[in-house]
């Protein structure tokens, strides 16, 4: 039997100023399985963050209609999808509600109404997911904007959603450490059945997705797993291990003529 | 800016700080109250002996205290002023049409003048000692039970937490606009009061619009991660109330005894009217 798919999105389109014929999204349709981790690639201004905003509902299409679970995304039942879906905007600072970092991790908790125990228990293993217990008394102007970010991604985590998510979330973090949170968010992944959309312009970041999007002037150009992708686009910057790979093609050494994944790459060097 | 001390936080452990919030907001309500009780000048001087003893409990040195009645001694000056010329009793030393100096006027002004200091040094001592945001949790504590009459203070005190929680964004903000200014060759503090004002608006307007957007962006925040007013929420912050929570409020009860026995003695007024 055919799984359905988490989210669907039919036919969107959306524009901010109606008196103007400039579509911040056009014709969108796209499927999101459940459990998988799907990329958005794009330019500044192509419409990421729209398209998050349409997901969770605080934006309306103009036309078209977005599903999640089965359920039409409404004006009138999007509250009731704030419980299984958990977004981390592209600003730190205006999502920071609380007035210390554990207090902003569990807002969304304080929300369902749940126990003092189990907010304890959820906001204490999401800090120390994201590496910011040690800093869970201090207030939101003594912290970076990378930790606010993490900040911002331990709300998420904690509230334990169906569907994450992240609008250049992870930009702010140091290279490490976003290394590190992301192969943890993917094993995350992979044991809950979690769905991810991320949304980033980092390009390294695209050896985690199994699905990749890509996103220009509102509209989808095109997508599937990053292997295609990449080789179908030439123009669009491959992660690194593909880049070297194209390199050294150039320089007339013999490699694979296909698309190559970090663990590949490092296997062929290997031989 | 920096010089208001009334509504700052120090951190630190004394016994004053680790007392409940909604015990010492209590408290010192009681204690402004109390105070409009107290009728002769032996009960003003328990009052303040009570107040002295609630600085040097707090852990914060009593000049900072003073720090903090200082930029609003004219006005309770002024207020005492009126107060002593406008009323007349006992010994009159002067007068000249409706105002007089009397010995009675002088001891009403006193007492005025006393209210006001220990007022500012309880509402201080209480700010002092309390963190913001555990303040507006016994704010919301004492206010519950306007809930029973449908008023939702839930609202309120998260309207409370969240201006609480932009101000340092909003003073960052004003800085950052004076220093783009500034390294556009605009000089603050110079200039008439017109030129000065003109110098003002520039600043305004870009903090209006950071401050919407803000805003914005905050009640987008809000809507997805569940907050829905009228639904009820449960809190992560936890307020425990122990023992000497409840024998502070006890000693409100000897100060209030200590006040109505006092107010059996005027022995300073009965010498000097
Ligand atoms: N609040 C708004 N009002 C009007 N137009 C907007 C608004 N927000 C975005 N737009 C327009 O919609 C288009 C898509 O913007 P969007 O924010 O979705 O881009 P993005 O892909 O997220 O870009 P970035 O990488 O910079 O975050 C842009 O052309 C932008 O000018
Ligand atoms: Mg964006």
């Amino acid at each position: 039997m055919k799984q359905h798919p988490i989210l669907s999105i039919k036919d969107v389109s959306y524009r901010y100023d109606l008196r103007h014929e400039d579509y911040a999204l056009s014709q969108i349709s796209l499927d999101v399985k459940r459990g998988e981790w799907l990329t958005v690639l794009g330019e500044n201004g192509s419409g990421k963050s729209t398209l998050a905003r349409l997901i969770v509902g605080l934006a309306e299409p103009e036309f078209g209609t977005i599903t999640f679970n089965d359920q039409t995304v409404t004006q009138a039942n999007k509250s009731t999808f704030w419980e299984k879906v958990g977004i981390v905007f592209q600003n730190p600072d205006n999502q920071f509600i609380g007035t210390t970092v554990q207090d902003d991790v569990a807002f969304s908790l304080e929300n369902l109404n749940l126990s003092y125990h189990e907010m304890k228990q959820r906001v204490t293993n999401a800090l120390h997911q994201v590496g910011m217990y040690k800093l869970r008394e201090k207030d939101p102007s003594q912290l970076s904007g990378g930790q606010k970010q993490r900040v911002a991604i331990a709300g998420v985590l904690a509230l334990e959603p169906e569907l994450m998510i992240f609008d250049e979330a992870f930009i702010m973090l140091d290279p490490q450490s976003r290394t590190r949170l992301l192969k943890e968010l993917k094993l995350i992944q992979k044991n809950l059945g979690l769905t991810i959309i991320s949304i980033t312009h980092d390009h390294n970041e695209t050896v985690f997705a199994d699905r990749l999007l890509l996103l220009a002037s509102g509209q989808i150009i095109d997508q599937g797993d990053p292997r295609t992708v990449f080789t179908r686009n030439r123009y669009v910057q491959p992660p690194f291990a593909e880049q070297f790979r194209r390199e050294l093609v150039q320089r007339g050494i013999s490699v694979p003529d296909n698309y190559m994944s970090n663990d590949e790459l490092v296997e062929w060097l290997c031989k | 800016m920096n010089k208001l001390i009334l509504g700052r936080y120090f951190p630190g452990n004394s016994f004053l700080h680790r007392i409940d919030p909604r015990a010492k907001l209590l408290a010192a309500l009681y204690f402004i109250g109390l105070l409009f009780f107290v009728d002769y000048f032996v009960g003003f001087i328990w009052m303040i002996c009570f107040t002295l003893l609630v600085t040097k409990i707090s852990g914060v040195s009593l000049s900072i205290y003073l720090k903090g009645i200082k930029p609003l001694i004219w006005l309770i000056l002024m207020s005492v002023f009126f107060r002593v010329i406008f009323t007349v009793g006992g010994t009159i030393y002067f007068s000249k049409g409706p105002f007089a100096i009397s010995s009675y006027g002088l001891l009403l002004g006193f007492f005025s003048f006393n209210r006001f200091i220990l007022i500012i040094i309880i509402s201080t001592a209480l700010t002092l000692t309390t963190k913001p945001i555990d303040l507006t949790d016994a704010i919301d504590a004492l206010l519950k039970p306007l809930r029973l009459l449908g008023i939702s203070t839930a609202e309120f005190s998260l309207m409370l937490s969240i201006s609480l929680r932009f101000i340092p964004n909003l003073l960052d903000e004003t800085q950052k606009v004076l220093d783009a200014q500034r390294a556009r060759g605009v000089v603050f503090g110079e200039g008439n009061l017109l030129e000065q004002m003109k110098k003002i608006v520039p600043l305004i307007i870009p903090l209006f619009s950071s401050s919407l957007k803000r805003a914005e962006e905050m009640a987008d925040v809000l809507e997805v991660r569940g907050y829905q007013p009228s639904k009820k929420r449960s809190s992560f912050r936890q307020l425990s109330w122990r023992f000497h929570d409840t024998a502070s409020l006890l000693i409100m009860g000897v100060l209030t005894i200590g006040v109505i026995i006092l107010n059996q003695f005027p022995i300073i007024e009965q010498w000097l009217l």
